[in-house]
């Protein structure tokens, strides 16, 4: 396998969202198709980059040197009309065809290829990785998870389903398995293999676990709210979560809203909504049209009061408040 | 006992006939349920041996003696005329779905449809039983049926012989109320 190096480079004065989204995008593919092709491209920082991928409006004056000093730049924009070499929202695809083109760029220059080098684990590649491979849709392949020369789990090509042995399912559960360091292969379902789950239950957790801190594709300005609950009966979720996922779906919240209105701590409130994100379930308030809805009080008022009653039920059942 | 009273804290189980109304509220109540059970003689409809046909009762009897009470609707069509008198003013209802029929899809729209215009603003919560666990998207295109038809509304795999997935659904309708009720949200927080 060949070895390249690329740099992605984020505009300093260009704040528009695409534009980080692009880049995000472009890095999930790289990460998701690793070992899939016939060269092997490693995140670099632009002065040892072979290619380094630029917003096409990016006024920084640094490009014009990489281009001088013969790298190659690609460009990418996130409106059309543009002569750029990409245009967001871009499919795997074509992301993967430019980079097909890069290498031969670089091949026909005999520029030699670069020692293999190993990636920074970013907590969030595989969450990417997996919103990413839900977007090409394709349920007919499946791909190998493996953490060096071990396999991990299997998951099917349009994040729908995957399988691993019980313990690993309970670790991903858990969060104590590393999802950032595995890495994808193309590889078929072993016959007589674990049972396949829904793949919701992997995003759920691989998105829970991932960072205390807000999804990069998520926005501390944005209010989001909750289309359709997500399969509790499948994540087995912590009162805190059904909490949250209440609370978005009467009405929409910024993120740092979030905790008071479900009465969970900000960090719950936080690694519950990067949760429902990946699991495809909330939207930016902006764009969603359906009318939020309250539930209304019960008729009759508990003696004592409601928050007395909710907790004496919940002590009566014996369930978690 | 009055049946159907407003006044009183009750969580309604509903839904069509084998779906499992009975065996949840046997799963959490504290009294074994009054089943008003005969012999199914609706075989073509529901193979099971005996059914509902009034109506289940359990009861919940907290520590400071407040009652909740569980009932459970007749699964048949013709006694729909009692799911509007059992559910008003509701705590919350619970509506259960055999999944693996194959008028499920319709029972839930159904359901779903006539609880919510008996009462569109009732904390509503749905377990979907014996589903096709090779069919992964078979819950959320319940729920997308459902949000196409303007219902937000938790839609969850459970099995009600399980009791942990009958407090699942329980506590969904307690975090709903919880969290978009306000003067409830005001008295918890």
């Amino acid at each position: 396998m060949v070895a390249r190096r690329i740099a992605l480079v984020k505009p300093a004065s260009v704040a528009d969202e695409k534009v980080t989204h692009a880049l995000q995008l472009f890095d999930s593919i790289l990460w998701a198709f690793q070992g899939t092709s016939r060269t092997s491209w490693t995140v670099v920082t632009p002065d040892t980059a072979d290619v380094i991928v630029v917003y096409e409006a990016d006024p920084d004056q640094r490009i014009s040197a990489w281009r001088a000093q013969g790298k190659l730049i690609a460009e990418f924009a996130v409106s059309e009309p543009t002569s750029a070499a990409l245009v967001y929202p871009f499919r795997a695809a074509q992301a993967l065809a430019l980079l097909e083109r890069l290498d031969t760029q670089l091949q026909a220059r005999g520029e030699a290829p670069a020692p293999k080098a190993a990636a920074a684990a970013d907590p969030w590649s595989f969450v990417e990785t997996l919103r990413t491979i839900r977007e090409v849709q394709n349920s007919e392949a499946w791909l190998v998870a493996r953490d060096g020369r071990v396999t991990s789990l299997w998951l099917r090509a349009d994040a729908g389903m995957y399988a691993a042995e019980h313990a690993t399912v309970q670790a991903i559960r858990r969060g104590t398995l590393q999802l950032a360091n595995l890495e994808l292969e193309k590889s078929s379902f072993p016959e007589g293999g674990p049972t396949p789950r829904a793949g919701t239950e992997l995003s759920w957790f691989a998105a829970y676990h991932a960072s205390p801190y807000l999804a990069p594709w998520l926005n501390a300005a944005t209010r989001y709210r909750v289309t359709r609950w997500p399969n509790f009966g499948l994540i087995r979720p912590l009162p805190s979560h059904i909490r949250v996922a209440a609370a978005l779906a009467s009405s929409p919240a910024r993120p740092d809203e979030i905790a008071a209105r479900a009465n969970v701590s900000p960090e719950e409130a936080i690694r519950t909504l990067n949760a429902l994100a990946a699991a495809n379930v909330v939207v930016a308030a902006e764009t969603e049209v359906v009318p939020a809805r309250k539930a209304a009080a019960p008729a009759v008022q508990p003696r004592g009061g409601f928050g007395s009653f909710l907790r004496n039920v919940r002590k009566h059942l014996g369930m978690g408040a | 006992m009055i049946v159907g009273n407003e006044q009183e804290l009750k969580i309604v189980f509903t839904g069509p006939m084998g779906a499992g109304k009975t065996t949840a509220i046997r799963s959490i109540s504290d009294i074994p349920p009054v089943s008003t059970e005969v012999d199914n003689t609706d075989r073509a409809t529901c193979d099971k041996d005996s059914t509902t046909v009034g109506l289940d009762y359990g009861q919940l009897v907290l520590e400071d003696g407040t009652s909740v009470r569980l009932y459970g609707t007749p699964g048949q069509e013709r006694f729909s005329f009692m799911w509007e008198i059992l559910s008003k003013g509701a705590i919350g209802v619970i509506l259960l779905i055999d999944g693996s029929t194959p008028t499920a899809l319709e029972d839930l729209r159904s359901y779903a449809q006539a609880f919510h215009r008996f009462s569109p603003d009732q904390a509503f919560v749905i377990g979907v039983g014996r589903s096709n666990p090779e069919d992964a998207g078979l819950l959320d295109r319940y729920a997308q049926a459902l949000a196409a038809g303007g219902i937000i509304a938790p839609v969850f795999d459970v099995d009600v012989r399980k009791r942990e997935d009958v407090l699942l659904l329980v506590e969904t309708l307690l975090c709903i109320l919880e969290t978009q009720v306000p003067e409830i949200n005001n008295a918890v927080h």
